[in-house]
């Protein structure tokens, strides 16, 4: 099956490129096509993964690419990368799908390809230079999604659409540079770039200082990506200006990089040094839990207040990261799904709202939703539910195995319980502006001139479909998911992660 | 069979949930009432085969999830406790759900919708998930089902939701009880962390055989009480349940009354084992019920709306509950058993169940003829409308704990708990005694008075068209004079144990062995409440049939606003939180962004600069190889 993951990665990538050749309608059919392989192999891969056992390596290819630079096309695939594969795989196929009805354009397609091989290789890439080099390729799609279909009816027009879009670009590029870094300085003292071999060596061979500046910056660069507080400011202009299958791919796919990245590279690799930068991770990640949460609170715009949850949620993958305990890291890769999956079905219902009233300002979508669009409404209050933490669906368990992470995390010195116990503050927090949002736009008596607009489409509904079935399987149902992590953390982490 | 019946009371209503939402208006009605009488079924089918084979100690349900060293199994048990608790809630749901067909009978005006099918909907969700955490065998499981129930009581309080005054009260009711809910993720956090499971019984064995660390107990025993204080509405998270009331009336009578506000209680009787290895969280818990009880029920007494009074009211009886369970520690252990300890809160909460569900659902009639909450809109009930009086009266006896009405037993059986505990010579089954006490002659007072001013008074005043905005506007203003069938049966259904309470205890099965009732307090407990509701009975001959109007103005202002806890709240904590997310706006647009922002014009100063410095001399270029060679250097002397 070694043919598996390098198809995996280039069926979409050669999507990307054919596509723009050929006629619109057909191209968006075509990119269903393409999107639908993608998951099927996705599926395929995480099955004989599976089968063999998620804790250990799977399904290994490697051949030599640049011999000069030592750059090696390795790749494989775990417990780790298994759920973000899959979650990439359906999300590409829901807004390749999204795309058939909704503005159907091949070069969006082409761009949506383009993240999703990118994003793939990413999460399979088995070597440094090369999880930087994908990292990177999914940067450029991503940003001619903003730059070119990007939302213009914004105060600013234009100007502000190219400069979320250039905010974006800048902000993780200056952020991948410190990664780099970070990169070239571990391989320059371990010489080597292969990953399996750095995480078995776990930080051997590298003294303590090397290993804490190498962490800082790898931990800095992808906190940018990720978004950790306070360098999150380029992501509420960038979901605010992206079209809707923009701000699906960012939220759902892109911002799960960062976390991948910290917990395939960070934490195995420089066990030493992400200790001593944990402190400073895990209170960053619960500063942004409640800063975000309390900005929520007084936000105006939709889409922005959805962005603003998102930094939230990823307070809590990052703080669980940040405990470098088993339950914490598992927490972190289950909030990672869950967020992927409540904020791509958050986007698409937000997006279908704004199409329809031209705006995603609070006081112009509601208020009255339940009686005048009363399906688009129950989604919406779905996913309110859903990113609250409703405990029974999928958001809850990745915030409840944080916080028992940071709670008995060593990693985090004496702050462990207080950054706990902050980040069951933030869920309350969380609980308060979701109301809010329901109070102002689902609840309340219609107004005249509202009326008549169209309720969610077959389209639309079979779209997010998917999306609201996963999110109460996984809420219900966590057992799966955290079998597939449950071995290959204790490979991650420093002494197979056995709390004292 | 067990195993089957548990789980059957638990999905079929929420399948007839899902099915009645996307089965349309046609079929919404015939789904919620076959799953509510589904889960009747199961749920006495369970009570019986638990009684004959023994309990089940636990069964898969949603399997187990596995982290880090703990492995959480998502399992159910089912015992008496469990079983009978089960059916009082499938008993209430089922009248519930009866009943609601015909309150919320039609499709509303365009201003206010019933929205029956999303309503008939929540109740089968919130049932499902009441009887959730009756059967679960682990905490985390529990806090699935504890969750989901308030996610259904926000829903249904904000069913009008076309009223600000609903939407207020509902997102209230989920923020306090979601800020008691912090204490129960954090509890379940300590348990995995500290003892290395979540399953109730391996916690209960655990903590008796010492084999958790006492901090670790003490704190999640703490944690939780704060969760329970929260959902069952006690001192000082109780703000929610009075404002809850907007909610439709069978909506009160279901969660607000006989279930939810119960599950607190619920909990803390099934983790009794554990309670009972740190006193000091029980203790915490009497006090706060000690406060529940007497304050509460001097809230009640002026209350100037029918439901806002049996709220308060509610909160008074769960302090009962919560009371009796808390001075177990102060008690003998008799049979060596110690849940036979909870059997008196648990009675109370079963008798407490059906009463209260009565009183509200005869409430809900009450508004129905009268077109109001308002007390001062009802009057001669008895003359207009005798069954339902009646009915209303034996909801009013129970209440009032008059033998040999359902709560008499119950009341007592807590009161001599606490007099067994205060015998000992602690001072924690003093005050619960203490409270308990004033509590009776309180508790008489204000149900003789509504029973006074409902029932006896002579002309019910007609409201006025204007009031329809703040009451219930899909009543008709000028009210009804007739009470539909399917609204008085559930009555009926609901008097049968409100009157026959005390046959259980004839032949109490395992669960309330425990249950002792001593003669002197009896009785003493009797002639209380007998002396309250005749004292505020005899009220309309002196003139008026309200007896607050005796109280002064001052102190009658103050126990209807409730003590203006509220208002406290209000300043200490919502202002706050408000503020800082003003200034936590502020911060994120002018300083955290503005580094930002700071980048281009730092670039064209940097470019300008650079520009100077590439003058084309040799000199210039040499100055920076240097400047770098050294940085270089320095970097590299640091990193080795």
């Amino acid at each position: 099956m070694s043919w598996l993951l390098p198809a995996l990665v280039l069926v979409p990538f050669a999507g990307a490129l054919v596509l723009p050749g050929l006629p619109d309608r057909f191209a968006v059919r075509a990119g269903v096509g393409v999107a639908l392989v993608t998951l099927a192999l996705a599926v395929l891969a995480t099955y004989e993964t599976g089968t063999t056992g998620f804790g250990r390596m799977q399904l290994e290819v490697r051949t030599d690419w640049v011999p000069a630079l030592g750059l090696q096309a390795h790749l494989g695939m775990d417990g780790v990368s298994a759920p973000l594969v899959l979650l990439t795989g359906l999300l590409s196929v829901l807004v390749c799908l999204y795309l058939t009805r909704v503005g159907p354009d091949r070069n969006l397609v082409a761009c949506v390809l383009a993240v999703t091989g990118g994003s793939l290789a990413t999460f399979t890439a088995l070597d440094l230079l090369l999880f930087f080099i994908a990292f990177e390729t999914v940067l450029i799609p991503m940003w001619l999604v903003i730059r070119i279909w990007g939302d213009t009816t914004q105060p600013g027009g234009t100007a502000t659409r190219n400069d979320a879009a250039s905010r974006f670009v800048l902000y993780t590029a200056t952020g991948s540079a410190l990664m780099l870094l970070g990169i070239i300085l571990v391989i320059a003292r371990t010489g080597t770039s292969d990953l399996t071999e750095l995480i078995e060596r776990g930080g051997a061979g590298m003294s303590v200082t090397t290993q804490t500046v190498a962490a800082g910056l790898i931990v800095l660069g992808l906190a940018v990506k990720t978004p950790m507080w306070p360098l999150h400011t380029w992501l509420p202009p960038a979901h605010t200006i992206a079209p809707t299958a923009g701000s699906v791919l960012l939220a759902g796919i892109l911002l799960k990089l960062g976390t991948y990245g910290l917990v395939r590279v960070a934490v195995p690799v420089l066990p030493a040094g992400l200790q001593n930068v944990a402190p400073w991770l895990g209170g960053f990640a619960v500063v942004g839990i409640v800063w975000a949460g309390l900005a929520c609170l007084t936000e105006r715009d939709l889409k922005r207040l959805v962005a603003l949850s998102s930094v939230a949620h990823m307070g809590f993958v990052l703080l669980g990261v940040a405990s470098m305990t088993p339950t914490g890291l598992q927490g972190a890769l289950y909030a990672n799904i869950a967020h992927g999956v409540v904020s791509a079905l958050l986007f698409f219902v937000v997006g279908a709202l704004k199409d329809r009233h031209h705006s995603a300002d609070l006081s112009v979508l509601g208020p009255g939703l339940r009686d005048r669009l009363p399906r688009l409404g129950w989604l919406l209050t779905l996913g309110a539910v859903a990113g609250l933490g409703l405990p029974g669906l999928a958001v809850f368990w990745g915030e409840l195995l944080a916080i028992a992470g940071a709670w008995q995390s060593s990693a985090l010195g004496a702050l462990d319980r207080p950054y706990a116990v902050i980040a069951a503050v933030g869920t309350a927090i969380a609980a308060a502006y979701w109301l809010r949002v329901l109070r102002l736009i689902w609840q309340g008596t219609p107004p005249a001139d509202q009326a008549g607009l169209p309720d969610a489409t077959h389209h639309e509904t079979v779209v997010v479909l998917p999306l609201v079935v996963a999110t109460v399987v996984l809420g219900l149902l966590p057992g799966p998911l955290l079998s597939t992590t449950a071995g290959v953390v204790r490979l991650l982490l420093p002494g197979g992660g056995v709390v004292p | 069979m067990t195993e089957s019946a548990a789980i059957l009371s638990i999905v079929l209503p929420a399948a007839s949930a899902m099915l009645g939402l996307l089965m349309g208006r046609d079929w919404a009605r015939d789904w919620a009432v076959l799953g509510s009488l589904g889960a009747l079924v199961a749920a006495i089918a369970e009570l019986v085969l638990v009684g004959t084979d023994g309990p089940v100690t636990a069964f898969g349900f949603l399997g187990r999830a596995q982290l880090g060293g703990t492995t959480i199994d998502l399992a159910l048990r089912s015992d008496q406790l469990s079983a009978a608790v089960a059916v009082l809630v499938a008993l209430v749901a089922f009248c519930v759900q009866i009943y609601s067909t015909a309150y919320l009978a039609g499709e509303g005006t365009p201003d206010a919708p019933t929205r029956y099918p999303a309503y008939a909907a929540t109740v089968s969700l919130f049932t499902a998930a009441m009887m959730l955490v009756v059967h679960s065998a682990d905490l985390v499981l529990l806090l699935i089902g504890w969750e989901v129930m308030g996610l259904a009581s926000y829903l249904l309080v904000g069913h009008h939701s076309e009223r600000a005054s609903a939407r207020a009260a509902a997102a209230k009711a989920f923020l306090v009880t979601r800020v008691g809910d912090i204490g129960v993720v954090l509890a379940v956090v300590v348990l995995i962390a500290g003892a290395g499971t979540t399953s109730i019984s391996d916690l209960n064995r655990a903590a008796t055989e010492n084999e958790i660390g006492h901090g670790t107990v003490l704190t999640a025993g703490l944690l939780l009480l704060a969760g329970v204080v929260g959902k069952s509405a006690q001192f000082p998270l109780h703000i929610w349940l009075p404002d809850a009331m907007e909610g439709p009336t069978p909506v009160s009578a279901l969660i607000h009354a006989a279930t939810m506000v119960a599950a607190g209680v619920f909990l803390m009787a099934r983790l009794l084992p554990l309670y009972l290895t740190v006193p000091g969280a029980l203790q915490t818990g009497a006090v706060l019920a000690s406060i529940s009880m007497v304050g509460a029920a001097l809230a009640a007494l002026a209350q100037t709306d029918l439901k806002r009074l049996l709220a308060y009211s509610t909160i008074s009886q769960v302090a009962y509950m919560l009371g009796a369970v808390c001075v177990a520690s102060d008690r003998e252990l008799g049979s060596g058993d110690p849940t036979a300890l909870a059997a008196p809160g648990v009675l109370h909460l079963l008798s407490h169940g059906a009463f209260k569900a009565l009183l509200f659902l005869a409430a809900g009639c009450i508004v129905h003829i009268v077109g109001s909450t308002a007390l001062a809109d009802m009057g001669g009930l008895w003359r207009t409308h005798r069954s339902l009086a009646v009915l209303f009266g034996i909801g009013l006896l129970g209440l009032a704990g008059i033998p040999p009405f359902g709560g008499f037993w119950s009341k007592e059986a807590v009161l001599s708990a606490a007099d067994e505990a205060a015998h000992a010579g602690t001072w924690v089954g003093w005050t619960v005694l203490v409270a308990g006490v004033l509590t009776i002659v309180l508790t008489g007072l204000y149900a003789g008075r509504a029973w006074a001013i409902v029932a006896m008074g002579r002309d019910p005043v007609l409201p006025a068209v204007g009031d329809a905005e703040t009451e219930e506007p899909h009543e008709n203003p000028h009210g009804h004079s007739q009470v539909p069938v399917a609204m008085m049966l559930p009555l009926y259904l609901l008097a049968i144990p409100t009157v026959a309470f005390g046959l259980v205890l004839l032949t109490p099965f395992d669960l309330l062995h425990g249950v002792e009732i001593q003669p002197g307090t009896a009785i003493t407990g009797a002639l209380l409440a007998l002396s309250g509701v005749g004292w505020a009975v005899s009220a309309p001959r002196l003139g008026t049939p309200d007896i607050a109007v005796a109280l002064p103005v001052r102190a009658r202002a103050l126990l209807e606003n409730a003590f203006y806890f509220d208002a406290v709240i209000r300043a200490l904590v919502v202002r706050p939180v408000l503020g800082l997310a003003r200034t936590v706006q502020m911060l994120e647009r002018d300083v955290v962004d503005a580094y930002v922002r700071a980048v281009r014009p730092t670039t064209e100063i940097a470019g300008t600069v650079l520009r100077r410095t590439q003058t084309g001399l040799a000199t210039g270029y040499a100055v920076w190889v240097l400047v770098g060679a050294v940085v270089l250097t320095v970097a590299g002397m640091v990193l080795v």
